[in-house]
């Protein structure tokens, strides 16, 4: 699994005490039960620190619900629960809710167990029990998810948790629904859950002041020999108490005790329910005031449906020198209370089904128009490049298909655009190649003869700076060869300046064709028949044979059209860096010497 | 100073939270013992008969019989002091229940017999049958008869034990029965006299002989109603019952034939009568041997003993008593002691008797314990006054030359029905949700 945070143990630590601190504000529900949200801790848990940890953090706040009223089977439901909703959410992701009823599904397999481990709990209750843990879970399960999802993108707990994902809109419109659905509603289980209470309260309050007041009507119209006899306990007013209280009660199953001042039950009306002849049989019970004088009695060590189920309401008042207890089982009404409950509670359920089958639809719907859009928009560049026409089935909601034209529309209007730029930048690239073109024509005049092709006298002032600058650096030596075709002037001469042109033409394509050979060897026509190679060399040896190469290569015949051919010979001079000059002027300036003494050395060997 | 890491320091705040947390949790139950519906007063009491300091003992009655009994008692239990107060019987049920209900009562009550009623449903008496008292030999050394009025079934408690009692017994002349051929002997008689018919056919023969064998027919009404219960464990009116109607119309018979001899034993002349030998028997309690000794000293040794006829139980109740602990006495078994002392000593009157030279009975004590073995059907009751002041008008009627008939008799009857119909049905109905 991932490392969701980078301080997992720091955070074990604060999702226990809030669970801890959850557990111990329970929102009360009715007669002992509550409803414990501890649930979504342990499930925000498993997606913010991992399925250990929140296995850890169940562990550690059930056991310390054991110290506070908490049962065994209580702390192994959780882990149960916590393990299968985080298992299933690891393998399967999608969300808690849907985890949920899976895990519904299993509380139904397991029923019998569930009954056998409810003991004498009566069948209504145990039912209630199990459909408001039910409802319990699916509205943890979703807070769960929403503080699951929302949380880490909130300011200050992106550096805790390091989830990065975006959410689908459906989501977002799934969790809305379901808890603007099922929020109110269970406010309204509190409410209606309080109220039935409260009526059962004031229902017992009423039956109280109607027995104080009729054990006060009782004890003022007694006579002095009756208040005697009341005081002996003698079996007369017994008997006489016992068919006013008779009628009292009624058909009420209800008991009437009377106590004397030693605990004593001396007169009990109706001695089904509750056997107690003295107060020292009051044990084992706990108590709570609910008016003046007036107690709920559970005869349990802790409060529990079960508890309230077998409680009993108790009003006490005095009569003479007794003290006279109304005991109303409240077995009845609870069963009654907890049945509308338990009605509410599924309708709540059903609420639940319904939204969630809603949230489906919706969120089917949206992400398929989504998905519809946003495939448009996928395709938009491929098709506005094929210039092909955007297709959209129509989703029957009208944002969206409203969205979809406009995408279209946009799309048209971006395919005309840009047919319009492309034709535009064809005729720009146009441009652009013809004044790159003339660019380089330029360049070329300005740098190459056009007539050899060869580096000009500009090209060769340009460069050889630079070959100096190299050769100083690199400490290599370079030489300059002047070379001069000799008789080109009569040729000129002789046979015009077209054949002089296509002569030097030739000329030129012959030293391009020695540089092939010689790639350090680079040819320039400076002017006329002067031209000019600089050669980088490693010895002088090199140069000589390359001189004598090129004296070679110059003295060849060339033909200049079908008839003509001329035989050429040049004098090459060549003057060494830096031995000859320092300078490009120095260097062809010695170059020319050399050139010039060799010419004169040859037409005398000629004229010789 | 000590330098905390911080890290350490939040790990150690937040279990210290949590431990909090844990500990915090506040419901609106208590436990039940703590609430007001447990409050009571507890009972002072001493539960031991072992007497280290001196204790007083306080006993009310209306008449000081128990200081012939009380040198033994003091022999036994040396530091304990017996203070006996007398009151008049005239207020004495007053005084009685006024002291249980102002939690000022003594550590004994003596009640006149003819009380018990005023007192047999209260409560404020101890339970003598509770494991607390156990004594097995108390119950069992005494006619079951006696007991039984004292016993209620139902709840098996005993709250009053009898101290003195004089059970009816029919004195008769053995020498002239036997000369006139009639059973002579105690038990002999009493089975031919369990017989209405042979009764009053002895009446008649004996009449027409000039003897009597009854002062008046009243005498019998008034044994029946003096000495009896007239309601029994079922809140029942047994007045009426078929065995006390056969009584009623014997009576009339009596009355009507004449067969009495027209004066009660209390007058000169019935006395005088004794002494000629025309009243040769009578029903009384059996302190009235000692005034026919008075009566007719020379009759010495022609007098016996034997039980009432129609097989008749009764028991003076205006000279008997009894005995009740209070349930406010700080020394409950010193007081049953006191109360076992005396009522044994009591007994002895039955227990010891033997032989009366006056009497032709070898031995009395059978007679005695006969009569207070059988079973009285009625106990005492809450109605008992009121029926004895019917029955006292209706005698004062009869005495007066009101005609005694069985109209009159069941007259009476009927204002005793309709006097304690209401409060008789209260109590039925009580009793019948009581036994469901």
């Amino acid at each position: 699994m991932n490392k969701i945070t980078r301080k997992p143990m720091f955070l074990v630590i604060i999702f226990t005490l809030i669970a801890i601190l959850i557990h111990h504000i329970p929102v009360p529900l009715l007669f002992g039960t509550h409803i414990y949200f501890t649930d979504i801790i342990f499930f925000a848990a498993i997606r913010l620190i991992g399925l250990p940890y929140a296995l850890l953090v169940t562990i550690i706040t059930s056991v310390a619900a054991l110290f506070t009223g908490g049962s065994i089977v209580t702390l192994v439901t959780s882990i149960i629960k916590v393990a299968i909703i985080g298992l299933l959410w690891i393998k399967r992701k999608k969300d808690f809710v849907t985890w949920s009823f899976v895990y519904i599904l299993l509380v139904f397999l397991s029923y019998p167990i569930g009954q056998y481990l409810a003991g004498d709990l009566p069948t209504t209750l145990f039912h209630f029990e199990m459909v408001k843990e039910i409802v319990t879970l699916l509205f943890c399960a979703l807070v769960a998810d929403i503080i699951s999802d929302y949380l880490p993108v909130i300011k200050g707990f992106r550096t805790i948790f390091r989830s990065t994902s975006s959410f689908y809109f459906g989501k977002i419109i799934s969790h809305i629904i379901l808890f603007a659905t099922i929020f109110p509603l269970l406010l309204i289980v509190f409410i209606v859950a309080k109220s039935l209470e409260n009526d059962m309260y004031q229902t017992l309050q009423y039956q109280a002041n109607s027995f104080k007041n009729r054990v006060a009507e009782e004890a003022s119209s007694l006579e002095l020999s009756e208040i005697m006899e009341f005081r002996l306990e003698s079996d007369l007013q017994k008997a006489n108490l016992y068919a006013i209280f008779s009628e009292f009660i009624g058909d009420r199953n209800q008991q009437v005790i009377l106590f004397n001042n030693y605990g004593e039950a001396w007169l009990t009306i109706n001695q089904d329910q509750i056997q107690w002849s003295h107060k020292d049989d009051i044990q084992n019970g706990i108590g709570k005031t609910i008016m003046e004088n007036g107690f709920i009695y559970i005869p349990q060590s802790g409060e529990s449906l079960n508890g309230w189920h077998q409680s009993s309401f108790i009003s006490s008042t005095s009569m003479l020198s007794s003290e006279a207890f109304l005991i109303v089982p409240l077995e009845e009404s609870i069963v009654k209370i907890i049945k509308q409950l338990y009605h509410y509670l599924i309708f709540l359920l059903a609420v639940i089904l319904v939204a969630l089958l809603f949230t489906i639809i919706i969120n089917r719907i949206l992400t398929k128009s989504i998905f519809h859009i946003t495939s448009l928009a996928t395709n938009l560049p491929i098709r506005m490049k094929n210039n092909e026409a955007l297709n959209f089935k129509a989703t029957r909601i009208r944002e969206f298909d409203e969205l979809a034209n406009n995408i279209k529309q946009v799309a048209t209007e971006l395919r005309h655009m840009f047919s319009v730029i492309e034709r535009k930048n064809k005729q720009l690239t146009e441009k652009t190649d013809q004044l790159m073109e003339s660019e380089n024509k330029l360049f070329r005049l300005a740098h190459y003869d056009s007539l050899t092709l060869l580096g000009n006298r500009n090209k060769f002032y340009e460069e050889l700076p630079h070959i100096i600058r190299r050769t100083d650096l690199q400490e290599q030596e370079f030489c300059l060869f002047f070379i001069d075709l000799d008789r080109f002037k009569e040729v000129n001469d002789t046979y015009g300046h077209q054949t002089g042109d296509v002569l030097l033409k030739r000329f030129g394509r012959r030293l391009l064709e020695f540089k092939a050979s010689y790639p350090e060897f680079t040819p320039y026509r400076l002017a006329g028949d002067e031209f000019v190679g600089v050669l980088r060399f490693v010895s002088r040896e090199e140069v000589t044979i390359i001189r004598k190469e090129l004296e070679h290569i110059c003295e060849q015949p060339i033909q200049l059209n079908n008839k003509l051919v001329i035989h050429l010979t040049a004098s090459i001079g060549v003057s060494f860096y830096p031995d000859d000059g320092a300078t490009i002027d120095d260097l062809l300036h010695e170059a020319d010497q050399k050139m010039y003494e060799r010419k004169v050395l040859r037409d005398e060997s000629n004229d010789g | 100073m000590i330098i905390i890491d911080k890290k350490i320091f939040y790990l150690a705040l937040y279990i210290v939270i949590g431990l909090l947390l844990t500990a915090c949790s506040k419901s609106a139950f208590i436990p039940i013992e703590q609430t007001p519906l447990a409050n009571y007063k507890e009972k002072t009491e001493n539960n031991t008969v072992e007497i280290s300091e001196k204790k007083v003992l306080k006993v009310w009655t209306h008449d000081d019989i128990l200081q012939g009994s009380l040198t033994a008692f003091s022999e036994k239990f040396p530091n304990v002091e017996v203070e006996i107060k007398e009151m008049g019987k005239s207020t004495l049920v007053s005084q009685y229940r006024s002291s249980l209900v102002m939690n000022k009562s003594p550590d004994i009550f003596v009640i006149p017999d003819e009380f018990l009623g005023s007192f047999s449903s209260i409560n404020g008496f101890e339970n003598l049958l509770d494991e607390y008292y156990d004594d097995p030999t108390y119950l069992d050394n005494r006619p079951e008869g006696l007991m039984k009025p004292y016993i209620d079934s139902q709840s098996q408690e005993m709250n009053i034990v009898p101290l003195l009692y004089f059970p009816y017994v029919m004195y008769y002349r053995v020498d002239i029965l036997e000369e006139l051929g009639y059973p002579s002997d105690p038990q002999d008689l009493a089975v031919y006299l369990n017989n209405t018919y042979n009764w009053l056919t002895m009446a008649r023969d004996l009449k027409e002989k000039g003897y009597y064998i009854t002062d008046t027919e009243v005498t019998f009404l008034d044994t029946l109603f003096r000495a009896n219960y007239f309601m029994d464990e079922q809140n029942e009116y047994i007045g009426s019952s078929n065995e006390w109607l056969d009584i009623h119309k014997t009576a009339i018979t009596i009355y009507d034939e004449q067969l009495d001899f027209g004066k009660t034993i209390w007058e000169q002349e019935t006395q005088q009568a004794l002494r000629d030998d025309e009243l040769i028997m009578f029903i009384g309690a059996s302190y009235m041997d000692h005034h026919l000794k008075g009566w007719a000293p020379e009759q010495e040794g022609k007098w016996a003993i034997t039980t009432l006829p129609f097989e008749l139980t009764a028991i003076d109740q205006y000279n008997s008593m009894s005995m009740a602990i209070s349930s406010q006495s700080e020394d409950k078994m010193l007081a049953w002691e006191f109360v076992k002392h005396m009522t044994n000593d009591m007994l002895n009157i039955y227990t010891g008797i033997k032989q009366d030279p006056y009497f032709q009975n070898q031995n009395l004590q059978p007679v005695y314990w006969e009569s207070l073995d059988s079973n009285m059907p009625g106990k005492p009751h809450v109605f008992d006054d009121d029926i004895k002041m019917i029955w006292d008008v209706t005698l004062k009627n009869l005495n007066w030359g009101e005609p005694f008939t069985m109209e009159n008799v069941h007259r009476f009857h009927d204002d005793v029905k309709s006097r304690i119909k209401y409060e008789q049905q209260l109590l039925q109905e009580f009793d019948k949700a009581e036994r469901e």
